[in-house]
């Protein structure tokens, strides 16, 4: 009982918008699914007011319940950038073209003189990091693309020098990165060949080299049953959600740029698997164990992670192209449908309104009660990518 | 010659009805009918006085605050938008013609029947005078116990090609891939959609309209592919094969996907 009144006073509960929030969320209650196109405007609805609460060109972590908005997040502003130019240029709205400039150019005023940027969100003092550096690198190359502006080249070619003077004699990344690196390396790997990719042909090919031996190594914490070992920052041995997209679609990309079939096979292997967990029992757990079973994270429950979800319904549909599968893009609209009707959720607290939790409920254990950021993107890119890219292509 | 036993799980079964039809028209002669009974627990009376009390168990409390909010803001509970890919009014008892009365049916044709809940020992009855046949319209998935009796055969047909078609709504799959849909009869084992094929039928598309329509035929040559696979197996027992590898399940469609596939049809324009 006291620790339940403990939870409220933290966690500002005895705040209308918040009660009402975890109230709906343990319910199960969820908003009518919205059409893709509201989803979509409403989601970036969200994203907005991340930006406007750091006001400084970057998008602020996360709402969190007890604490209000937190300061900006270089990583997930990073991997913002071309979904905001896609949404920019879906909607024909120069609006948005013009925020994710300045997001890149808060990225390139912020980067450290080695060449890294820091991990964890400004305000917070944190060593440079691989991983948030390697997210960036997205973010910086589709602004070059759509800018022409090589200051973006040449700070995306700093960062992946830094990047890879970390990189230990293994192929990994253990050294400054988030608790010693893990599989979701695999997309700092594609950030790395997206910078390659844009360098003259001799100068690329050795960059290549180096970045296919990272991909190499961690494809080897791929277990016989297609999970993934250290692909969560839990150390307890399960495999979060997030993370696993982030490593399955870390390959998927550096196949397409290398035009190297394993790393996309290794990361169907794990579609495979996770295709039909969410069919056969129309969820998929934040957490799971080694055997792919669900790892209970909230009480005798396990919760959703609303990132993950969004991030393997991206790899399903990309899978679905490829394939000319339909399973894929089936299930990816089922998964899009969820997310879009939890996050179809409107509040006069612009930390809340349509804006999507770490957890489904939000007070599950990843993120627990906060409104992320790196949520809200997925979300977008998902829904992006489903409007045209895959759709017609798969049905004709 | 193998007998022939009708599983039903009642006695104005649709889908059993139908195949009786079809079963007919072909010659075939039934052996017996085997109607699943499922035994009502014993009432506790003082348990039923009280059972009003049940309102106030928390989870039923929950239950009704959720039911009271979603209708009072519009809204949905997670569990109902999942079932929207659970498409109703689309299953054999919506899209079949109402079934005759097969007790009825049974006594006409002097035909025994025997109503007993599923039981390995029921099935050992059926099966003491020798080797039996069931088409299984009732019993849902067995258990390795009732599979064990090595005379018994228990046959289920499917509305896809296998192994290529496995699982949920697989002849649209099936049609919106450009496939020819296909009924295949199995006897059934441990695996779901895992048994041996002892026939297999082209399904008929042209006309049809909806999915619903779809289905309709899909069923008729389900029932037909039934009746005719039991036949050509009562005379030759070596047409059972077991499946290839090749494994492909598929799952129930998103309706975005069921809406491409009904604009495609009727297939012949």
């Amino acid at each position: 009982m006291l620790s339940r009144l403990r939870t409220i006073k933290n966690d500002r509960l005895y705040n209308l918008s918040h009660g009402k929030k975890v109230l709906l969320d343990n319910l199960g209650i969820v908003s009518k699914t919205p059409s893709l196109d509201d989803s979509l405007d409403r989601t970036f609805e969200w994203i907005k007011s991340s930006f406007e609460a750091g006001g400084d060109g970057g998008s602020s972590a996360y709402y969190k319940l007890s604490t209000g908005w937190k300061g900006s997040y270089p990583e997930t502003t990073g991997y913002l950038i071309p979904t905001m130019y896609e949404y920019a240029a879906y909607k024909e709205n120069d609006e948005w073209k013009k925020l994710a400039k300045k997001a890149a150019d808060w990225l390139v005023e912020i980067q450290a003189p080695e060449g890294g940027w820091q991990g964890l969100h400004i305000g917070t003092p944190c060593d440079l990091r691989i991983f948030n550096s390697g997210m960036i690198l997205d973010g910086l190359i589709a602004a070059y693309r759509v800018e022409n502006d090589k200051k973006y080249l040449d700070s995306a070619v700093k960062g992946l020098d830094w990047i890879l003077s970390k990189q230990d004699d293994s192929g990994f990344f253990s050294e400054n990165n988030v608790v010693g690196g893990g599989a979701f390396d695999t997309l700092v790997c594609a950030g790395l060949l997206m910078v390659a990719q844009c360098l003259p042909e001799e100068e690329k090919q050795v960059y290549y080299a180096k970045i296919k031996k990272a991909l190499d190594a961690h494809l080897n914490l791929q277990t016989e049953n297609f999970w993934f070992k250290n692909c969560s920052f839990r150390k307890d041995g399960t495999a979060l959600l997030h993370h696993l997209g982030y490593t399955t679609d870390g390959f998927i990309i550096s196949s397409d740029i290398l035009g190297d079939d394993k790393y996309y096979q290794a990361a169907k292997k794990t579609a495979r698997k996770l295709l039909s967990k969410f069919e056969v029992e129309l969820e998929l757990p934040a957490y799971t164990n080694s055997d792919w079973s669900s790892n209970k994270d909230l009480g005798n429950k396990a919760t959703l992670c609303l990132t993950g979800y969004s991030q393997i319904s991206i790899v399903f549909q990309k899978i679905s192209k490829t394939e000319n599968d339909l399973r894929y893009l089936n299930a990816a609209l089922k998964i899009n449908d969820i997310v879009a009707s939890i996050g179809n959720y409107k509040s006069s607290n612009k930390g809340l309104s349509y804006g999507l939790a770490g957890s489904y409920p939000i007070n599950g254990g990843y993120q627990r009660n906060q409104m992320v950021n790196w949520a809200a993107k997925y979300h977008s890119e998902a829904l992006l990518l489903s409007i045209d890219k895959c759709m017609p292509k798969a049905i004709n | 010659m193998k007998k022939v036993i009708l599983v039903i799980s009642s006695r104005t079964q649709a889908t059993a009805s139908a195949f009786i039809k079809e079963f007919e028209k072909l010659g075939g002669e039934l052996n017996g009918i085997y109607c699943i009974t499922h035994p009502q627990p014993k009432s506790n009376h003082l348990k039923s006085a009280f059972r009003f009390l049940k309102v106030f168990r928390p989870s039923k409390l929950k239950q009704l605050f959720s039911a009271f909010l979603t209708s009072k803001y519009g809204m949905q509970s997670i569990d109902e938008l999942k079932k929207m890919w659970d498409v109703q009014g689309e299953n054999s008892w919506d899209v079949l013609e109402k079934g005759i009365d097969i007790f009825e049916y049974a006594k006409n044709k002097r035909i025994p029947i025997t109503e007993a809940p599923l039981k390995k020992e029921t099935i050992n009855a059926l099966t003491a005078s020798g080797a039996v046949i069931f088409p299984m319209y009732g019993g849902g998935i067995l258990s390795a116990k009732i599979l064990s009796d090595p005379k018994a055969e228990f046959m289920n047909s499917h509305m896809g090609e296998m192994p290529y078609y496995k699982g949920m709504n697989v002849m649209e799959w099936a049609i919106l891939e450009k496939a020819s849909p296909k009924a295949t009869v199995m006897v059934m084992n441990e695996k779901i959609d895992g048994g041996d094929v002892v026939w297999e039928k082209e399904i008929n598309i042209s006309y049809e309209k909806s999915i619903k329509e779809l289905r309709t035929t899909g069923y008729i040559g389900c029932f037909q592919a039934m009746a005719e696979g039991i036949i050509n197996y009562q005379q030759d027992s070596s047409i059972r094969k077991v499946q290839p590898k090749g494994s492909k399940f598929y799952y129930r469609m998103h309706q975005k996907i069921r809406a491409i596939l009904e604009n495609k049809l009727p297939l012949a324009k």
